[in-house]
């Protein structure tokens, strides 16, 4: 998969702007605020209807500008996409492919696939659980129509169920209605769970056999999805244990009950997905709490290059990465690692602002754009 | 800076408080309904003020009727063994519109929603209960919508009528009918496959 052609018109702070895409990797280049990361936004932005940044879409809209327009076209093994959606203020977006206009967003999943690497995902291991459960999100919704559904009413039954035992905990509102929003949260919240461990399953093979060649050989790292009801000493169950629906669902009722009076009095799920993890060891140790900061490090590399091999076994193509900023937080040794492992296979786009970083063999083959207030000038 | 005449600012504010009304869309709506002839607007204003004072709750269904009961509670020919529960009138319209229904409704006017304050107390439950102590009554189908609420209303209703000893059924998942599987939208199509059945 490669995107061949972006345009923006009053995008954040592109005027107008048409830029073919001539190499396999696209390297911008300039100093900071100067409208690097807004371009792989917009690629982003192409290929999920939504930013990384912003939650709000009139953000992306330029400066004194009533509407803006980003496009790109795809190159596909299936064949070419246009993809075009247009900002206007205060109006829904409109998203066309190949000029026929989408009447529901989530169709626009699946036309560009894309994984993003910031410097943010170094935190993945050191950061929070929310993080962690981000990362599966990110994937998931990208390749699953029915994680993205069941996700959005889980986070509505979610929503409603806290609604209600915030009431009970203010002794207001009766408990014999909480059930029916149990059950629901049972039933959505597992099939999320099932998801989510054959996922982390995959993701842990491939992020396995990345690691040892990293490592040369010197470390086995495996991914584990700890659901919300495992227990802090709690081994790891056998391969497999999460991928049974009605195990899942067994667990979740029963962990549900234990914190029945815990809910009540706090007013808030304490159960469900929303409180699932991601545990990395390295050679069996929790390399969260053992490992070091350069342990920790390699460990994302895999965990991200899996990612990327997860979207291939998927969607059958690689998808376009996106790293942002990245490159420089990383050492000459990892950085060439990585991107000799994405090189000539993934299209890829970075962002920097030292580009003379990248090893001379990378740069040679590179289409190098000078990025400076929001006009693109090319390298000689 | 030039302002409208009070009376067209008026008609503007007021069109712009009805649900899916903009202000620009209520510009439009109040220059249209100015320039047209003076029948048409009383026309308007005659229509809107008969509907607001002939229209009522069925007392039975609680559906908006002209006539109470409404016709579809008293006719003859609608079985009265057989209740479907929707949310609003606007889905009795719905089904209505198969042709195939013959049983009555009951209007609910509303889903369980504890973020906007919406519990059975808001809904007309009791109502639907009072009625299935009829003996008459056989089966109740629950055709609220297929989101969180309206899951949450009838897993909540079918709880309730269970010691009723009345049928409780929910209308299915599936596909629609007549359509090229390529265009069914893959969560319907998934859920389809859930409910799959044997052919014999």
């Amino acid at each position: 998969m490669r995107v061949t052609h972006v345009s923006l018109h009053e995008y954040r702070n592109y005027h107008e702007l048409v830029l073919p895409i001539t190499a396999n990797l696209v390297i911008f280049v300039g100093a900071n605020a100067q409208g690097k990361t807004n371009l792989l936004e917009a690629i982003y932005y192409l290929a999920t209807a939504r930013s990384f940044r912003t939650a709000n879409d009139q953000d992306l809209i330029g400066w004194q500008a009533e509407q803006a327009q980003a496009a790109c076209r795809v190159e596909r093994e299936l064949g070419e996409a246009d993809i075009s959606i247009r900002l206007q203020r205060d109006k829904p977006k409109i998203i066309t492919v190949n000029g026929q206009h989408l009447r529901r967003h989530g169709d626009l999943f699946g036309y560009l696939n894309v994984v993003t690497f910031t410097p943010d995902d170094l935190q993945l291991i050191k950061g929070s659980p929310a993080e962690r459960r981000r990362f599966l999100d990110m994937e998931l919704t990208q390749v699953s129509p029915t994680y993205r559904h069941d996700l959005a009413a889980y986070n509505r039954i979610l929503k409603q169920r806290n609604n209600l035992l915030r009431t009970l905990a203010e002794q207001r509102g009766s408990a014999d209605m909480l059930a029916v929003w149990d059950e629901q949260l049972i039933e959505t919240g597992s099939r999320l769970m099932v998801k989510r461990a054959e996922a982390v399953l995959r993701l842990s093979e491939l992020g396995r056999y990345v690691h040892h060649d990293l490592t040369n050989g010197k470390e086995t790292l495996s991914i584990r999805y700890r659901p919300f009801f495992a227990k802090p000493q709690e081994l790891a169950p056998e391969e497999g244990a999460w991928e049974s629906l009605v195990r899942v669902q067994d667990r979740f009722r029963v962990e549900m009950r234990r914190l029945r009076a815990a809910e009540m009095g706090r007013g808030q799920s304490l159960v469900g997905p929303q409180r699932d993890d991601l545990e990395f060891l390295v050679n069996d140790y929790d390399v969260r709490s053992f490992g070091s900061q350069g342990q920790q490090r390699s460990a994302v590399l895999s965990c991200k290059l899996a990612e990327i091999e997860f979207m291939r076994s998927e969607i059958s193509e690689y998808p376009v990465l996106l790293l942002d900023d990245v490159m420089s937080e990383l050492d000459a040794q990892r950085r060439h690692y990585f991107l000799n492992m994405v090189n000539g296979l993934v299209h890829t786009f970075i962002t920097t602002t030292a580009h003379q970083e990248l090893s001379a063999s990378f740069l040679k083959e590179a289409q190098v754009a000078r990025i400076a207030a929001g006009r693109v000038l090319q390298a000689p | 800076m030039y302002m409208y005449p009070r009376p067209i600012a008026r008609l503007i504010e007021e069109l712009s408080k009805l649900p899916g009304i903009g202000p620009k869309t209520a510009q439009r709506l109040a220059f249209y309904l100015i320039s047209g002839s003076s029948e048409r607007v009383h026309g308007l204003a005659h229509a809107l003020l008969e509907a607001k004072e002939k229209i009522v709750y069925c007392s039975v269904c609680f559906n908006y009727t002209d006539d109470d009961p409404c016709r579809i509670c008293a006719a003859e020919s609608r079985d009265p063994s057989l209740i479907c529960v929707v949310e609003y009138p606007r889905d009795v319209v719905a089904v209505e519109r198969t042709r195939e229904y013959k049983g009555r409704y009951h209007v609910l006017h509303g889903a369980i929603s504890p973020m906007e304050g919406i519990g059975p107390a808001q809904l007309r439950i009791r109502e639907l209960i009072q009625r299935c102590t009829d003996e008459t009554v056989k089966e109740v189908i629950l055709a609220t919508d297929p989101d969180p609420e309206g899951e949450a209303t009838a897993l909540y209703l079918a709880r309730l009528l269970k010691p009723s000893g009345v049928r409780v059924t929910r209308m299915a998942h599936g596909m629609p009918v007549g359509g090229d599987l390529e265009y069914v939208d893959e969560v319907t199509l998934a859920r389809a496959l859930e409910g799959r059945r044997e052919l014999n």
